[in-house]
């Protein structure tokens, strides 16, 4: 069945339940840009607030938990002083490679309650989002010899405020596992400490698996797909 | 977690999704349907993505339910809950809009 190129914007499981009924829809009613556009922005709606329990956020926890658990346990071990040029210069690529996974990780625990998002979960996913991107942005340009020290520890302040508030959403709704690791993952994200890195990382992969074991999102009781 | 208002509850979709109920009230629509009586009855456009993001999220809730089809259009139609529940929030708007027109010194038509 061919449907419309932007249809399969939508998730997977979306597309099978509901993509034959808007093509239909858009056949009724060739779309016109402005269609398009919403079109789109209901496709990332349709990420953020699955009804299923979709894979990819355990994926990218896990992954990045364990990247990051890595790079933190070698920083920790390295020769060089903290305050001495030179320092996580061999890890920071790590660092930068888990962080995408991580930014995945943290919209993902967002969707984790399924289409309702409590206000800590709206307020804390675009001040997340911000963070990681800044944080991203600037661990290139410190991976580049550019320096970034002060704006990097400002960015990292904002994902760990983005990530506590959706902790305390999970928590506030009863997901004790992973909530409590997103707790545990921002607080020591603004910790100075030498461990903190690792802690940041095995935080994460506690969330992974606390996602796992307890998936939220539950499969619909009416319509045709169970 | 069960939202305690299911229509508050939608935040962005509220107001498109009362529409839907309403217009769902009148018998079962497809899509389309949906779509162009949404915007015979109040002048304003519904995009198919946000129709389909507020349909996703009244089917999860049980206030409507899909009724067998053969063709690809599929038809909705409101259940009880969705009755009730549109009943309530119509309620609750009728009251607003006649304290807000009351305030205003002039009275609904």
């Amino acid at each position: 069945m061919t449907v419309d190129p932007l249809l399969r914007l939508y998730p997977a499981r979306w597309q099978h339940r509901y993509a034959t009924e808007m093509d239909a829809l858009l056949a009724d009613e060739p779309p016109g840009l402005r269609a398009r556009l919403d079109l789109a922005v209901g496709a990332l709606d349709a990420h953020l607030h699955p009804w299923w329990v979709p894979a990819w956020p355990v994926a990218a926890a896990a992954a990045g938990g364990v990247a990051w658990t890595f790079a933190g346990a070698v920083a920790l071990g390295q020769p060089v002083p903290p305050d001495w040029p030179g320092y996580l210069q061999e890890t920071l690529p790590v660092f930068l490679a888990a962080s995408p996974l991580l930014l995945l990780a943290t919209l993902g625990a967002s969707t984790r309650l399924g289409p309702w998002d409590p206000v800590a979960v709206r307020a804390g996913r675009p001040i997340a989002v911000v963070g990681w991107v800044a944080w991203m942005l600037l661990l290139v340009a410190a991976v580049a010899n550019l320096g970034a020290g002060a704006p990097l520890a400002f960015a990292a302040t904002a994902s760990a405020a983005g990530i506590l508030l959706i902790g305390i959403a999970l928590l506030g709704a009863g997901d004790w596992g992973a909530g409590g690791a997103l707790l545990v993952a921002a607080l020591v994200l603004v910790i100075p400490a030498p461990w903190s890195a690792a802690a940041f990382g095995v935080a994460w992969t506690v969330a992974a698996i606390a996602e796992l074991r307890d998936p939220r999102p539950r499969p619909r009781t009416t319509g045709r797909l169970a | 977690m069960t939202p305690e208002d299911p229509v508050a509850d939608l935040g962005g979709l509220a107001e498109a999704s009362v529409e839907i109920l309403v217009v769902l009230s009148g018998g079962a629509a497809h899509g389309y349907a949906i779509k162009t009586a949404v915007e015979r009855e109040t002048g304003r456009t519904l995009g198919p993505g946000t129709l389909y993001a507020a349909l996703a999220r009244l089917e999860e809730r049980g206030l409507i339910e899909p009724l067998p089809s053969d063709d690809r259009r599929q038809p909705y139609r409101l259940t009880g809950r969705g009755s009730q529940v549109l009943a309530a929030e119509l309620t609750r708007l009728q009251a607003l809009a006649n304290r807000g027109l009351e305030r205003l010194g002039r009275t609904a038509e």
